[in-house]
């Protein structure tokens, strides 16, 4: 409900008490009040109560009274990053936006020298970093790459972007153009601006940009009577498949994360992405901060990142075959699986469990691979995997014992055997610690298998003599 | 079937106290004879003499018009294709009136065909034009289901289709983006609109550059905070549209309150013209007030409304006639729900007919329920208020109100419930001992006589006003020169601008904090803030409780009543807002006990020398439940109690106070543990009379005792030690909602009345020494907390008379 503890706020209550505490058999009651009880409560009154109250609500921005604003851009914002290798900035200013640019050379060592490898990237090699086959890729020397910084996570049409940086290729440079709001009222330019940058190009590339960066960006557009800028262009989120590819390996998909463990870039006092909002409110008051220096280049760093990531996550495709860590091995081969190159991705699964991958990750190898075989019809192959998922009470498990139950009812013809399968899995299905409404999916569709093979089984008790057939590998099931 | 009916003779309902089954419903002809039979009984026990009131309403034919040429034949023949062969005359008048392009507001009774006044032309303007789009507004989630059905039916047999859709907080992700671009009708809540799509208009262009029309139905709900809340909102919608060029129209249909005009007035902020000649057909009707009788003259104890419901329903329920009961809470309602099922507990195989009814079941099962309201499949059912509103279950045959819902316009709506198109019906309100409803079964001519309660609301509240303004700004910048509500916005907007909120440039206000202000803005009382129930035998979720209600139902050791199963509740996990439960078979139910603590933020206004001292202003208030008491089944009695540790609750609201100086106090005659028996007492009686001047639900307000002493634990704990002397004590009776809803400044300035008027209501109950129909019972208030409160009362008047000193 409130800020701070409830002692601070009963502390700042009691501050407020305004009748005297005197003691009252002394002073008989004549409580002083704090208005002339004859005034009426005029518009004065009024807006000093608004503002008591706006203060208790807002308390976290209580302390401090605006300070006169001052427009120009500080010379702070024209220093290069001296961290980054490259030209000086030019900056150009507008009277109510900034546009800055960098420039890194192609053959820097940034990770590792990635960036110079970009042109390296074929079209069609990029384009295997698509969720899905056949989808037209991006080429990456030809891309912008865009990062926006936000006064806000909340979405909605109050939430902007006073930054967006574009990266892109150009004359053997990465060539990073930034727009800095230093007013809101001029949004409508800076997106002009950004529009124009737009322009001619057809590739885009961002990292969370399908369900953050763009859509904010077309509100924003939208919000300004702007067209739709993004409607005819490819665009490659690099979020996806980088879970794909290295959450397995990394457990995190975390664009920081990922640039110090797959590109081995660390930064130095990096500001938090949770303070930038307040850092931009300050410098928009005040006119400066101390910290927008950091805040714009944390997002060239993101930009240069972004790019970097998106060469190593294809090269992945092409050379992580000569890996040798499972996890990473099992990242291409699920990344491949699931966007149909099939035969690679089996592969790669296998070397995978070969290389030693443990945990879930081999368990769900072990699913993918079976029902791989079980698509071209070799059952056999298919059970001997799934036999070997992990006897433990886990999803996976579960999913185990559904294909168990299935290969039973279908291929093997034995609705008892299958019938164990699923109520084994039953039985487990509350130790599974699923999610609720995953949890209801799988007790819904193993109450209705099991119903269709008691009902199956007591057909063929009225039909016939009983099959003492029971159970395939000897598991126990429940009674 | 039986082959021979004997003709109803005159029964009564309450003599025999007998159980005994219910019986095959009565065929339809033979109806109004038995009711008319079944009340006139009660009217005429000889040892009755509880009846107050019995007011016969003769029929009222039905008047019918034409579809007007103006119709489109389509939607004509799609009416008469769903059995509406003519128009009654006010669905004609509401016609007319929006095709000459006025808003419109439909105030006519429970079933008289009022949504037709609306859908029919908002389906007119879409079949003319398939872009126009139409936005429905329902004050809850189960009005927007149950009117989804009427608008999809119809919407089918029109080409093209009108597509409807509901979009609220339960409408799957998948299906939002083609609801946005593609429905022709958007149905939803206030909350939804708030929170959802107003601060995400740019998703929405397309309904709101084509908005033709803004459909708020059940206006009448819109009172208090609430519909303060709704202007502000409607203000907020006004200027989404503005901004994409649509300037819709008003259409608004409400229950029967006094100011129906001026209340859509206020809502739309613009003039709405009312259509209120009702032409629907009325049955005969009957309305009984009863009174339970005393059963302890010296303590002034009426048999409980409780028990004298459950009679007076069974009576009609054994007759076969449809009765719902209305409870005044969700406890009670479990209570008398379980007393009827025990009732026709040797009847097995109609198990499931007499059902309960309130928030807290899940959506499905309410569904369920409402469809066996209206089949007929069930006989009885026991709700809340949930079902006052217009969720359509069709007209049952009586309606037995336990205790007076609050309002004049509630009671009606709720009796209204009572009613098919053809034959009788009858309801009954049965008096509960607390002083309103004493009062208002005493003067019967006070409710028959008064028209019902006026809609106020206050869009300027301060507090919700600038609430609002964050949120307003938060969806499109303020320019100078825009007008928002009656206060001066640019004062205002500078106010935020020093606060941070806001940042401007040149002529316009900008959004400028990483948040997202409709979250933390709630237009109701109630937190949407829920904890599921859930039960562990079972392994499923049993219902959903709200914040505030979740700390006296689903503390540790409750009984926890769901469809009057009880449950006995494990533990409560504040952090994941869930209560573990165990079926149990308790003969008793638990009440929750609860420790509130008001403390002074902010004083706005002080009487002046010479009164007595009153004051109002803003507060902080803490609440906790602290203990519970158990109470037996059907006897009532206290079986015991326990502790329990939950959080405080707090929250700053408004509040009105009295203080009683300590001169006054030393001046009563009285030792100090009557003294504050005494105060208790006019806390008690003064917080019923504030609820009868306010017109409020008494559950809007909230009272407490507090000295200054309590201000200081230092000299708490001195005063505690020594015992001796009282400091001067404070009444408050506070805003039951977080940053108040403008009670306490009227109530400030009807101090003088609120005092004599509590006086005068104390001084004339009967009780030797206190009840609950003015100071409280006496096990609260102790032996002489009635004759103190009474002598506190005076010296604080007569303290009046003569201004100079104590």
């Amino acid at each position: 409900m409130g800020r701070g503890s409830l002692a601070e706020r009963l502390a700042r209550s009691r501050a407020r008490v305004v009748l005297p505490a005197g003691e009252p058999d002394a002073a008989p009651a004549a409580p002083v009040p704090e208005l002339p009880p004859d005034a009426p409560p005029g518009r004065q009154a009024r807006l000093e109560r608004a503002r008591r109250l706006l203060a208790r609500v807002e308390s976290q921005w209580r302390t401090r009274a605006a300070r006169p604003r001052r427009l120009p851009v500080r010379p702070a914002l024209e220093r290069g990053d001296p961290r980054l290798p490259g030209a000086a900035p030019a900056v150009r200013s507008g009277p109510s936006f900034s546009r800055l640019e960098h420039a890194v050379r192609l053959d820097s060592d940034y990770a590792a020298g990635a960036l110079g490898r970009i042109r390296a990237v074929s079209e069609t090699l990029a384009s295997r970093l698509n969720l899905r086959a056949g989808e037209p890729g991006v080429d990456l020397s030809r891309s912008l790459f865009v990062d926006t910084e936000t006064s806000g996570l909340a979405g909605g049409t109050g939430t902007f972007a006073f930054l967006i940086g574009v990266g892109h290729v150009e004359d053997g440079r990465f060539r990073i153009e930034q727009f800095l709001l230093r007013d809101p009222a001029g949004e409508r330019a800076m997106l002009e601006a950004f529009r124009e940058m737009l322009r001619d190009r057809t590739h885009l590339v961002t990292y969370n940009g399908k369900s953050f960066d763009l859509p904010l960006l077309e509100t924003r557009f939208a919000l300004n009577g702007l067209p739709r800028p993004f409607a005819d262009l490819r665009h490659l989120d690099l979020l996806p498949p980088s879970r794909r590819l290295f959450k397995p390996a990394h457990e995190t998909a975390r664009l920081g994360v990922l640039e110090s463990a797959v590109l081995g870039v660390e930064r130095d006092d990096d500001i938090p992405g949770d303070r930038i909002p307040e850092v931009f409110f300050r410098f928009l008051r005040d006119g400066d901060h101390p910290q927008m220096d950091s805040v714009l280049s944390h997002n060239r760093y993101d930009l240069l990142t972004l790019a970097a990531l998106a060469v190593r996550a294809a090269e992945r495709l092409a050379d992580g075959w000569d890996s040798d860590d499972p996890a990473s091995l099992q990242g291409v081969g699920d990344h491949l699986l699931k966007r149909e190159e099939t035969d690679r991705g089996v592969l790669f699964l296998e070397r995978a469990l070969d290389a030693g991958l443990g945990g879930r990750l081999r368990d769900r190898s072990l699913l993918q691979l079976g029902e791989h075989w079980k698509r071209l019809g070799r059952w056999d192959t298919a059970v001997r995997l799934w036999s070997r998922v992990a006897d433990v009470d886990g999803p996976e498990r579960l999913d185990a014992l559904v294909w168990f139950a299935k290969h039973e009812e279908h291929q093997r013809r034995n609705a008892r055997a299958a019938l164990l399968h699923v109520e084994d899995a039953l039985e487990r299905l509350p130790r599974a610690r699923l999610r609720p409404d995953r949890h209801r999916a799988y007790r819904e569709a193993l109450d209705r298998r099991a119903g269709r093979l008691r009902r199956r089984i007591g057909g063929e008790d009225s039909a016939g003599p009983d099959s003492p057939e029971v159970g395939s590998g000897g598991r126990p099931g429940p009674a | 079937m039986d082959e021979t009916r004997r003709p109803p003779r005159p029964r009564s309902l309450l003599g025999t106290g007998r159980r005994s089954a219910a019986a095959d419903p009565p065929a339809a002809g033979e109806k109004p004879a038995l009711i008319r039979s079944l009340v006139e009984g009660i009217a005429s026990h000889p040892t009755l003499r509880g009846v107050t009131a019995l007011r016969h309403f003769p029929a009222e034919p039905g008047d019918y018009r034409d579809y007007p040429d103006s119709l489109s034949p389509e939607l004509v023949a799609a009416y008469r294709k769903r059995g509406v062969e003519r128009l009654y005359s006010h669905q004609r008048e509401a016609i007319d009136r929006v095709a000459a392009g006025e808003h419109v507001a439909a105030v006519t009774p429970t079933a008289s065909g009022k949504t037709l006044c609306y859908n029919a032309p908002v389906l007119d303007a879409i079949l003319r034009d398939p872009d126009a789009r139409a936005l429905y507004l329902f004050p809850t989630k189960a009005l927007s289901r149950d009117q989804l059905k009427e608008l999809r039916d119809l919407g089918a047999l029109l080409r093209p289709e009108v597509r409807t859709d509901v979009y609220d907080g339960d409408t799957p992700a998948d299906t939002r983006r083609s609801i946005r671009s593609r429905a022709h009708i958007v149905v939803t809540n206030p909350d939804m609109l708030h929170s959802g799509i107003l601060p995400h208009h740019t998703k929405w262009a397309k309904l709101f550059e084509n908005l033709r029309f803004v459909v708020l139905d059940e206006m009448h709900t819109y009172r208090g905070v609430f519909g303060s809340h709704l202007t502000n909102l409607l203000r907020r919608l006004r200027r989404i549209c503005r901004h994409y060029g649509s300037e819709p129209r008003f259409l608004l249909s409400s229950a029967t309150i006094a100011n129906p005009r001026e209340l859509a007035e206020n809502l739309v902020e613009c003039p709405v013209s009312l259509v209120d000649r009702n032409g629907a057909p009325r049955p005969e009707r009957f309305f009984v007030f009863y009174n339970p009788p005393v059963v302890n003259a010296e303590l002034g104890i009426r048999r409980s409304a409780r028990g004298e419901t459950r009679r007076i329903a069974r009576g009609f329920l054994e007759q076969g006639l449809q009765t719902i009961v209305f409870a005044r809470s969700r406890s009670s309602t479990e209570v008398l729900l379980r007393y009827l099922q025990h009732d026709f507990e040797d009847r097995p195989d109609r198990k499931g007919e007499v059902r309960g009814y309130r928030g807290g079941y899940l959506p499905k099962e309410r569904r369920a329920i409402e469809e066996g309201i209206r089949t007929g499949r069930i006989r009885g059912v026991v709700s809340t208020n949930a079902l006052e509103l217009g969720i359509d279950i069709g007209g049952l045959d009586v309606a037995v109100l336990s205790g007076y819902p609050g309002t004049i316009a509630s009671t009606w709506q709720q009796a209204g419930r009572a009613g098919r198109r053809a034959g009788a019906a009858a309801a009954v309100l049965v008096a509960n001992s607390d002083p309103v409803n004493q009062f208002v079964v005493q003067h019967p001519d006070y409710f028959f006589g008064s028209t019902p309660e006026q809609g106020l609301v206050d869009p300027d509240n301060l507090a919700i006003l600038v609430d609002h303004i964050k949120c307003a700004a938060f969806e499109l910048p303020f320019r100078a020169g825009e007008r928002f509500g009656g206060e001066d916005l640019e004062a205002l907007l500078g106010l935020l601008e020093t606060e941070r909120l806001l940042y401007r440039s040149g002529d316009q206000w900008y959004w400028t904090a990483d948040s997202y202000p409709a979250n933390s803005v709630s237009l109701r009382s109630v937190s949407s803030d829920n904890f599921v129930v859930h039960d562990r035998a079972s392994g499923k979720i049993i219902a959903e409780v709200d914040f505030v209600s979740a700390h006296s139902t689903l503390h540790e050791k409750a009984i926890y009543m769901v469809q009057g199963e009880t449950f006995f509740v494990e533990h409560l996990d504040h952090e994941k807002r869930r209560a573990e439960v165990n079926p149990v078979d308790a003969d008793y139910y638990t009440t929750a006990i609860t420790y509130e603590r008001v403390n002074v933020l902010d004083t706005e206004a002080a009487s002046g020398p010479g009164e007595p001292p009153a004051f109002h202003g803003e507060v902080h208030v803490l609440t906790q439940v602290v203990g519970f008491k158990k109470i037996r089944f059907h006897t009532g009695e206290n079986v015991g109690s326990g502790e329990v540790k939950m959080p405080e609750v707090e929250m700053h609201t408004t509040a009105f106070w009295l203080e009683v100086p300590a001169a006054v106090l030393a001046a009563l005659p009285f030792a100090n543990e009557d003294r504050r028996d005494g105060i208790r007492g006019v806390r008690n009686a003064m917080r019923a009379v504030a609820a009868t001047f306010l017109m409020c639900e008494p559950r809007d307000i909230g009272s407490a005792i507090g000295s200054p002493a309590e201000d200081d634990e230092s000299a708490n704990l001195q005063a505690t030690r020594t015992g001796e002397t009282l400091g001067r004590a404070r009444i408050f009776i506070y805003d039951n909602y977080p940053g108040g809803i403008g009670f306490s400044e009227p109530l400030f300035e009807l101090r003088e009345r609120l005092l004599r008027d509590t006086l005068a209501l104390i001084a004339a109950c009967p009780c030797a020494s206190g009840c609950p129909s003015c100071v409280g019972p006496k096990g609260e208030v102790g032996q002489r907390g009635k004759e103190v409160a009474a002598a506190a009362l005076r010296e604080l008047l007569r303290h009046q008379a003569a201004p100079a000193l104590a």
